[in-house]
């Protein structure tokens, strides 16, 4: 992981995780991120994944972003550049801990994570993948 | 603000190189020239096991576009499907100042990406390339040539 501190302490990470599977049955990646569901700070995030889908031949460039505030989630929104993967959603997992999922061909795809977090009182904080998930699961997996 | 000790990724064992990621490997600096393809030519070797993803940002002056285009593929062969030389090879854009045109073999078997605009003045960027073989992908990414030039094939 390379952190970069900017002035106040919000960090740019690069290679903040890793995602990646050869399982050609999924269709979703679930990443359960470090972030707790919380009113103790805030952070205003956006998630970036780097990689490849082999399986589809697609470059994958795709980000997430969200500001978790007072425990509820905030102007969240999804873009994707390459066709690889869709960014599809952002939410809480059932043990209060935000989540990210994306839609792809889980056939040896593969992800980097980057992670910006350009404000809030929780900016200061790295960010980390706890688990990862590859299914088919079209809802919230934790 | 919450004691907040970031979570150890844990990695399958089995899976020692998965997701190597190699920022800014290369910076291409260019200059004045009226010809329109560049071809980059890699140490990623034919059977080198390289599933990659190599991406290009930069600006090119010349057409005032920004540049961020993407090549993947996968440098492998293990004699099942004679004639492959690159699997899966395609190229994608987000940005217009360069296209990622096309990937080839070059006549000493390393992989080479070719790069269009219509013309290249100043098309300057560097390179991240992020491999997503879980298996085999150690090799260290380098640029050992470019050729700029107006050749729409194989140059190398």
């Amino acid at each position: 992981m390379k952190v970069f501190p900017s002035n106040g302490g919000y960090l740019s990470q690069y290679v903040a995780g890793h995602c990646q599977t050869q399982d050609g049955t999924a269709t979703k990646v679930h990443i359960k991120l470090n972030l707790p569901k919380t009113s103790l700070y805030s952070a205003m995030v956006m998630i970036e994944a780097v990689g490849f889908a082999y399986g589809s031949a697609q470059a994958i460039r795709s980000s997430w972003c969200f500001y978790q505030y007072l425990s509820t989630l905030y102007s969240v929104n999804v873009n994707n550049v390459y066709p690889g993967m869709n960014a599809e959603a952002v939410y809480y997992s059932t043990d209060n801990f935000v989540c990210l999922r994306g839609g792809l061909s889980g056939y040896f795809s593969g992800f980097v994570l980057n992670a910006y977090v350009n404000a809030g009182d929780g900016a200061g904080i790295p960010i980390s993948v706890q688990a990862q998930a590859w299914n088919t699961n079209a809802g919230n997996f934790y | 603000m919450a004691n907040f000790a970031p979570t150890k990724i844990v990695l399958p064992l089995n899976y020692p190189n998965y997701n190597r990621v190699d920022l800014n490997f290369y910076r291409h600096g260019a200059t004045y020239s009226a010809t329109t393809y560049i071809h980059i030519k890699t140490n990623i070797p034919r059977y080198g096991g390289v599933m990659y993803m190599i991406e290009l940002n930069g600006y090119n002056y010349g057409h005032a576009q920004a540049i961020q285009c993407a090549f993947t593929g996968y440098m492998y062969d293990d004699g099942s499907r004679p004639g492959i030389t690159i699997y899966n090879p395609t190229q994608f854009q987000a940005y217009p100042g360069l296209t990622a045109d096309g990937q080839y073999l070059s006549s000493d078997n390393f992989l080479v990406l070719r790069c269009f605009k219509s013309d290249v003045t100043y098309a300057n960027f560097s390179m991240d390339c992020y491999q997503t073989n879980p298996i085999t992908s150690t090799v260290s990414p380098q640029v050992t040539a470019i050729a700029v030039n107006n050749t729409s094939g194989a140059h190398f």
